[in-house]
């Protein structure tokens, strides 16, 4: 009877936990509440990446002014980038605390997430390469512009610089397989042959008997498409095994935050940071901004905090769908804007790894 | 309101789940780590099925619990006479097996339910239609609720007839002392295969429930992880009786959820929680070995 007792409390304490200690609304004034649900991995093995997106929503929220015209609340939601825990998140930010609009992890779950968001009326921002859902959905928008945006630069670099063979060694994660989707569909219009694909776990550490694999295929250039994960690891063993073969990638040297093993390697980039923002990143952190992916963040609050600052009222989901179709956002990455599809269209630089650091390459 | 029904759903699941594997862990004393491989196989046949097939619910849940019976034969054959460490490294690799076909099976050109990509690999598969029965679809959240807490319900009912009938009874004492089993001509073997075989069946018939509700899945149902989380369940709760699983599943998914509604700092939130959830873990494991509720002690 105690067992049973002790196990009907502990219940309760748990259900108390629900109704009891729900967040609290502070509000300073009579201006109406814009409710942001932010899902992210703040835990687990993708914790590194989450908690450089929260930094930069963080660094933004904290630039509301105090005569903004509505009051911001965020609540953020962990994941640990498991596609279950993603959609209980997104259950109880989207029935438990209202929230308004929410910005997604890239945990995979962001369809069904974005079909429950317009069930109930609400905007889904995911930032991942997803090919598929915003076409689906009208609710769902895509705050990454997609690889098929800044590939075409990649290739037209690698035709200039006389590369023929080309090898990709990407991780398996729907990420790496959208870009290679999209590479061997482009890079024979630009004379190039991929005569190498070579898929890696994330959580693959040895590389030694796959570089030397890579080797036999005797390719001009390796494209690299894996996670900061096992980017550095992959680096390490080149350089160890005395491997020799340029190396490039789209995005994912932005991702690493020792640059130094690749000093001199250039690769294309969808994310370009400027000085100021560097310098106040640096300001309220206390270190450099590695990550520069992780801008995106920042400017899917931004143009969606700016987007609601034009209205006086809180808008209806579609006055909001229509305004973010209709603006161009011209902030820290440069000038940006939303497709008919909901995706965000960016475009690529070149850059190249200089004194351990990122740098737009000349001419670009 | 909404959320809690999304949660009640998921206790019907997973209550399912740790029911069928209280038949192995606490009858029979096989320590198994595939179960989450058998609940993704179940999943992936339903959503396989009704996506790229347009199969109808029942004969979906039909397929997932003919797959998942199946592949019950690829645990229970070749660890015929294992028990112990080596029954646990047996499941270790079945699930990495599983996992693994589930991640790997996919070529991005190719359409789903091919043999060039039959699961779609780390894109997962999502538009899963909600089930419908007798021509009227699940839409609502409280119907989908109420279907899975009967299902659950009748799957207790069924696994308590199980265990403390005379076939039961063989698997406890199969369990206890299997040679002493053998000496009264007990088939110890057989019995172990139907076991597992019921399980594994009950896991992909709670795989087709949840991936009718939840309309997307990927492979980190097929992980590691998810099978610790059911072993956890089992063992928290208690094994040996019914109450002890099903108290464990409703534990170890309300108390991370409570564990959000806290209010902690933001920048330490994330990490307080894990940290409280191992804690309370621990605690409830030195405090109560047995489980919560459990009438059986695991070696």
């Amino acid at each position: 009877m105690k067992k049973i007792l002790g196990i009907i409390i502990g219940i309760l304490v748990v259900v108390g936990l629900f109704y009891f200690n729900q967040p609290r609304e502070v509000k300073h004034n009579n201006k109406e509440t814009i409710k942001i649900g932010i899902i992210l991995p703040l835990t687990g093995a993708s914790a590194y990446t989450g908690n450089i997106y929260k930094e930069l929503y963080d660094m933004r929220l904290a630039e509301i002014p105090q005569n903004s015209k509505f009051n911001y609340k965020v609540i953020f939601s962990d994941d640990e980038l498991n596609s279950q825990k993603s959609l209980t998140a997104a259950n109880k930010l989207l029935y438990l605390d209202n929230v308004d609009v929410m910005f997604l992890s890239f945990s995979g779950a962001e369809p069904a997430i974005s079909d429950l968001a317009k069930k109930q009326n609400k905007l889904a921002f995911s930032l991942l390469w997803d090919t598929d859902t915003p076409y689906q959905n009208d609710h769902a928008f895509n705050a990454l512009p997609l690889p098929d945006q800044f590939v075409s630069p990649l290739l037209q670099e690698l035709q200039k610089r006389g590369y023929k063979r080309v090898s990709v060694l990407l991780g398996n994660h729907r990420t790496g397989l959208n870009s290679l989707k999209i590479l061997k569909n482009e890079a024979p219009k630009y004379g190039l042959e991929i005569v190498d694909e070579q898929f890696v776990d994330l959580n693959e550490r040895d590389f030694r008997i796959l570089v030397n694999k890579m080797e036999l295929k005797k390719p001009d250039i390796i494209i690299s498409l894996l996670f900061p994960s096992n980017m550095l690891m992959w680096v390490r063993t080149l350089k160890e095994q005395g491997i020799t073969t340029p190396i490039t990638s789209i995005d994912g040297f932005d991702l690493l935050e020792d640059k130094s093993l690749l000093e001199g390697v250039w690769y294309v980039s969808d994310s370009i940071s400027n000085p100021e923002f560097e310098r106040r990143y640096k300001e309220k952190y206390g270190k450099d901004l590695s990550f520069t992916q992780a801008l995106w963040a920042y400017e899917a609050l931004n143009n969606l905090i700016n987007i609601y600052e034009t209205f006086d009222t809180k808008p209806t989901d579609e006055q909001l769908i229509q305004a973010l179709y209709k603006k161009r956002h011209n902030t820290v990455v440069g000038d940006v804007y939303y497709d008919g599809n909901g995706i965000l269209n960016g475009y690529g630089v070149m850059k190249i790894i200089h004194n351990g650091k990122s740098e737009i390459m000349k001419g670009q | 309101m909404n959320y809690m029904w999304h949660l009640m759903i998921y206790f019907g699941v997973y209550g399912i789940l740790a029911l069928s594997l209280n038949i192995l862990v606490g009858a029979c004393g096989l320590l198994t780590l595939a179960h989450a491989g058998y609940f993704a196989l179940g999943a992936y046949t339903y959503a396989v099925a009704t996506v790229a097939f347009g199969v109808d619910t029942i004969s979906a849940i039909g397929l997932s619990v003919g797959m998942a019976a199946i592949f019950s034969l690829m645990i229970s054959l070749p660890t015929w006479r294992l028990k112990g460490d080596y029954f646990v490294i047996a499941s270790i690799a079945i699930q990495v097996l599983i996992y693994s076909a589930i991640y790997n099976w996919v070529e991005s050109n190719a359409p789903l339910g091919t043999m060039d990509n039959m699961t779609n690999g780390p894109f997962g598969i999502s538009s899963i239609p909600r089930p419908e029965m007798f021509g009227h679809q699940l839409t609502t959240m409280q119907e989908v609720t109420a279907v899975s807490l009967l299902i659950l319900l009748l799957v207790a009912w069924m696994c308590k007839k199980l265990l403390f009938s005379p076939w039961g009874r063989v698997l406890n004492a199969m369990r206890d002392d299997e040679l002493a089993a053998r000496s009264i001509g007990k088939n110890v073997q057989f019995y172990k295969v139907e076991a597992i075989f019921i399980a594994c069946v009950l896991a992909g018939f709670a795989g087709a429930l949840y991936s009718g509700y939840v309309s997307y899945i990927d492979p980190s149902l097929a992980t590691m992880d998810q099978s610790i989380l059911l072993l956890s369940m089992v063992l928290v709760g208690g094994t040996g009786n019914m109450r002890g699983p099903l108290t464990g599943a409703i534990l170890l998914l309300l108390i991370p959820e409570g564990l959000r509604m806290v209010h902690i700092p933001d920048n330490i939130a994330a990490e307080a929680r894990i940290m409280l959830y191992g804690l309370l873990l621990i605690v409830m494991v030195h405090v109560r070995p047995k489980g919560l509720l459990g009438n059986y002690k695991l070696d």
